[in-house]
């Protein structure tokens, strides 16, 4: 009876610890990489490959989980969340996006890099928004996007005003105020914005969907100052929340130059994410060793059928159970084998497991000596 | 014996889920603080009962606040891990240096949609906010905003 109740909880510990394990693991074998997949053209790829030695910061958030929001561009100009949703939905690219509750979420992208890249008087700013509801064009209230500003004189953004159904992109310099509008505006899909600005070419433009809205702007000011530590945020007006935009943001890009219309239709296009295959593991039999040919007896005087070998190679396996600590790795020079990678809880379980069947039986013993 | 022994078995499978189970938060909304001058100094002790990043918290369940254009009046959002009781926020700002019989006297405070969800709450602050532009969004006049 004890004997039966120990060989069922034997039968547990290994049914739970197969149970917990990766079912590829016990596959097989040898894993044949499979052939690379040709490299997929990338939103992001997109993005930094347009006058990249002009782009100042590049922030996809895309982040599913922490508080550090990117950029990309390689300057290392990251921003920081405050409140906002992560991975809340996905752009259209499948990549995951931030949605903002438009009261007090944004993300706060001054550092004093971004400060000192800064050109209030010659850039671009890229980003794709969307609204949470059709009733955010209509709710009375003037929302940002994005803002990049160093005072309320100097300053570019883009987002809605009090005006229902309607969206703008403005440039302030020096108390100067640029603004393009597109009214009849209730799209709630993901919408690209863009905002560019020259003062040695005097226009400021706004786009729409990779098209410019409206006419060009001229007889811009001059812009002054730095970029304040308040005011430069994504998804609000300033740190403290306010003209927040409920909805959804992503890809938010800021050049020194002012992009062309080609690039900008160019970056309207998104490319849709190509999943990457992951290798199929395949067994492989490796014969370890070659039969010798059987010696052929040819009598000398009468011509005799020779005996030919068949020289049927057989595969010698070898097979065993391997346990493959955390991070190792089979190598390929193993012949075929059933490989297990266990996780360091798995082990740690499969120890206790052990060490409590181990108690088991001694105290078995000592029962029995005790009857003894 | 054998009891025992399964039952310890099933803990042991169980432990890798409680050793990594989230904690959960008692609330998560919105709440608005009123007669309070300058509340703003004080509104960081509030964080305490709110997770924070050491935790790795997300940023949408870790203390926010927003000052209304006066800096008299706040609304501070958090999945709080105790429920901001009007009681509890007095005691806290005390603890931050605000003077209870004081927080106590002069606190209006209200908290946006309680008995529903976190998004329940922020659709209830966005109607307030659209209630009360003028005492929490920068003064904007078309065409030029």
């Amino acid at each position: 009876m004890q004997r039966s109740r120990l060989l069922i909880a034997l039968l547990l510990c290994v049914a739970l610890v197969g149970l917990q394990a990766p079912a590829a693991a016990f596959a097989s074998c040898l894993v044949t990489p499979a052939p690379s997949p040709t490299p997929q053209p990338t939103y992001h790829g997109n993005v930094l490959g347009t006058q990249s030695a002009h782009l100042l910061a590049y922030w996809p958030l895309a982040e599913a989980s922490g508080s550090t929001a990117a950029d990309i561009s390689g300057s290392g100009r990251n921003g920081t969340y405050s409140g906002a949703t992560l991975n809340a939905t996905t752009f259209l690219d499948g990549n995951p996006a931030p949605s903002f509750d438009g009261i007090n979420d944004y993300v706060d992208v001054y550092s004093t890099s971004f400060a000192a890249a800064f050109n209030g008087a010659e850039g671009s700013a890229l980003a794709w928004q969307k609204v949470s509801s059709s009733s955010v064009y209509t709710d009375g209230t003037a929302r940002r996007s994005f803002s990049f500003a160093a005072s309320a004189a100097n300053r570019v953004l883009a987002g809605r005003p009090t005006t229902d159904n309607t969206i703008i992109g403005f440039y302030a310099a020096g108390g100067v105020n640029k603004q393009v509008s597109l009214g009849s505006f209730t799209d709630t899909n993901w919408v690209q914005v863009v905002v560019t600005w020259s003062h040695s070419a005097d226009q400021m433009k706004f786009y729409e969907d990779g098209a410019q809205v409206g006419t060009t702007m001229t007889g811009l000011g001059t812009w002054a100052g730095s970029l304040d530590p308040i005011r430069n945020v994504i998804g609000a007006n300033t740190t403290n929340g306010d003209q927040g935009w409920p909805g959804y943001i992503a890809n938010v890009a800021v050049w020194d130059t002012i992009l062309t219309s080609g690039e900008i239709s160019a970056l309207y296009s998104v490319p849709t994410v190509v999943p990457t295959e992951t290798p199929v593991p395949t067994c492989t039999l490796t014969p370890t060793n070659t039969p010798t040919p059987t010696p052929t007896w040819t009598p000398t005087n009468t011509p005799t059928p020779t005996l030919t070998p068949t020289n049927t190679p057989t595969a010698d396996l070898y097979t065993y159970i391997t346990v493959i600590p955390p991070g190792g790795t089979v190598s390929d020079s193993h012949p075929a084998a059933l490989v297990y990678q266990a996780t360091a809880g798995q082990i740690l379980i499969a120890l206790l497991l052990s060490a409590l069947l181990l108690l088991a039986l001694f105290e078995k013993m000592l029962r029995a000596r005790g009857r003894k | 014996m054998r009891k025992q022994f399964l039952a310890l078995v099933l803990a042991l499978s169980l432990l890798p889920h409680l050793v990594f189970a989230q904690t959960s938060a008692a609330w998560c909304g919105y709440a608005l603080i009123q007669g309070i001058p300058g509340i703003g100094s004080y509104l960081q002790i509030l964080s305490l009962i709110a997770p924070d990043a050491s935790g790795q918290a997300d940023p949408d369940q870790r203390f926010q606040s927003r000052l209304s254009l006066d800096g008299n009046q706040a609304i501070v959002e958090a999945c709080w891990k105790v429920f901001p009781t009007r009681s509890v926020i007095v005691n806290l700002l005390a603890l931050g240096g605000l003077d209870n019989q004081i927080a106590d006297g002069l606190l209006e405070y209200s908290l946006f949609a309680p008995d529903g969800s976190h998004e329940d709450s922020a659709a209830s602050v966005r109607a307030y906010l659209a209630l009360h532009r003028d005492e929490w969004e920068p003064p904007c006049s078309d065409p030029v905003c």
